[in-house]
């Protein structure tokens, strides 16, 4: 019976960790409706404060323009948030449009590494989203 | 004299101490390696309590299990019909199949010191006669199971670090990164398997239980000394 509980436990166990963590699906989500209500109130600066660090790099470097100016920018198929889901150490939010947001964590909280992400057009599901902006 | 109870146990302790220091081991590796890739993808690192807690970690605890106790239960399976003339690891070449309620000591058969269940009959005495299998396929289905439920976590992870879409639990089974976490650990345990069969017909380890005695002739089968 001791080996039957072990087992379980390792079953449960290993359900737990795939199902990922409540808080972390709040955040990611928190994270992801907090960006987009600044990019419809054009607020530049409330937006550069969900993305991560390398985010905000690369968009500058991309853009040649500060970040508050480049994120709003950028086309965006806003909606509701339909889904999300958390992987270990990444997240995805999924849209009602079918858009798509990337996050991870950075100093004990979820920002955004990739944004206005959608699947290539025509292209196998396996295949990088293409993405307005990316770390 | 009566010997004291751990110097009776010393094997199955040995293999615990091992299993343990293993263990504790690929959980130090295992953090500073997961942590040297969240460096090289400019991502932050985790503790290594997140980390022996996390997908990462169990998958590969999980493959490994898996395929250990897969390989304990096609062996014992497979030596009640297949038999290898000279090695320790088979029964006589003649003696495939269950055995004699006899041979087996059941029911009737049953020793004064022989397990109760064994001397029950019905379902007890089948259930019984089976019960090493059992627990080892148990085991082995529990941890392919949760190989599947972690490393699709992982995989996943990595999925949306490329900005790829995650896979269900359903398509990752499918998947050639499940198979191939799989196939890789079940070839190695078959290997090693065939690898004792043969190898314990003409080579000998003086005093092991795995070997025959040394000047055993080749043909001599189940002999261990």
């Amino acid at each position: 019976m001791r080996w039957v509980s072990i087992l379980l436990m390792v079953v449960a166990g290993g359900s737990l960790v795939g199902c990922g963590v409540g808080d972390d699906r709040a955040a990611a989500r928190q994270t992801t409706e907090r960006f987009y209500a600044a990019i419809r109130s054009g607020d530049g600066q409330a937006a550069c404060d969900q993305l991560g660090e390398s985010t905000v790099a690369a968009l500058e470097s991309q853009s040649g323009q500060a970040c508050t100016e480049a994120v709003t920018a950028l086309s965006y198929d806003p909606g509701e948030v339909q889904r999300v889901q958390v992987f270990a150490t990444n997240a995805r939010v999924e849209l009602s449009t079918g858009e798509s947001a990337f996050l991870s964590p950075e100093d004990g909280r979820w920002t955004l590494s990739a944004i206005g992400c959608k699947p290539e057009a025509g292209k196998p599901q396996d295949r990088p989203f293409e993405c307005e902006a990316e770390a | 004299m009566k010997r004291p109870w751990v110097r009776e146990q010393t094997l199955t302790l040995f293999f615990t101490a091992l299993f343990l220091a293993a263990l504790i081991g690929q959980a130090l590796v295992g953090h500073a390696d997961f942590n040297h890739e969240q460096a090289a993808h400019q991502e932050e690192a985790i503790s290594l309590g997140t980390y022996v807690t996390s997908s990462v970690f169990w998958v590969d605890v999980m493959e490994n299990w898996q395929s250990e106790y897969l390989q304990f239960t096609l062996f014992i399976l497979a030596t009640v019909w297949l038999v290898q003339r000279g090695s320790t690891e088979s029964k006589p070449p003649g003696e495939e199949g269950g055995g004699t309620a006899e041979e087996q000591r059941v029911g009737r058969h049953a020793e004064p010191d022989s397990p109760e269940w064994a001397r029950a009959g019905g379902l007890r005495t089948l259930v019984f006669s089976n019960s090493l299998v059992a627990l080892m396929a148990a085991i082995f289905f529990g941890s392919w199971f949760a190989q599947a439920l972690t490393g699709r976590v992982e995989y996943n992870a990595t999925q949306l670090d490329h900005q790829e879409a995650p896979l269900s639990l359903i398509a990752y089974i499918g998947s050639s990164d499940f198979w191939n976490r799989t196939l890789q650990n079940w070839q190695s345990e078959f290997l090693a398997v065939g690898s004792m069969v043969i190898f314990s017909v003409y080579l000998r380890q003086r005093g092991s239980s795995q070997s025959k005695p040394v000047g055993a002739p080749h043909h001599e089968t189940a002999a261990e000394g």
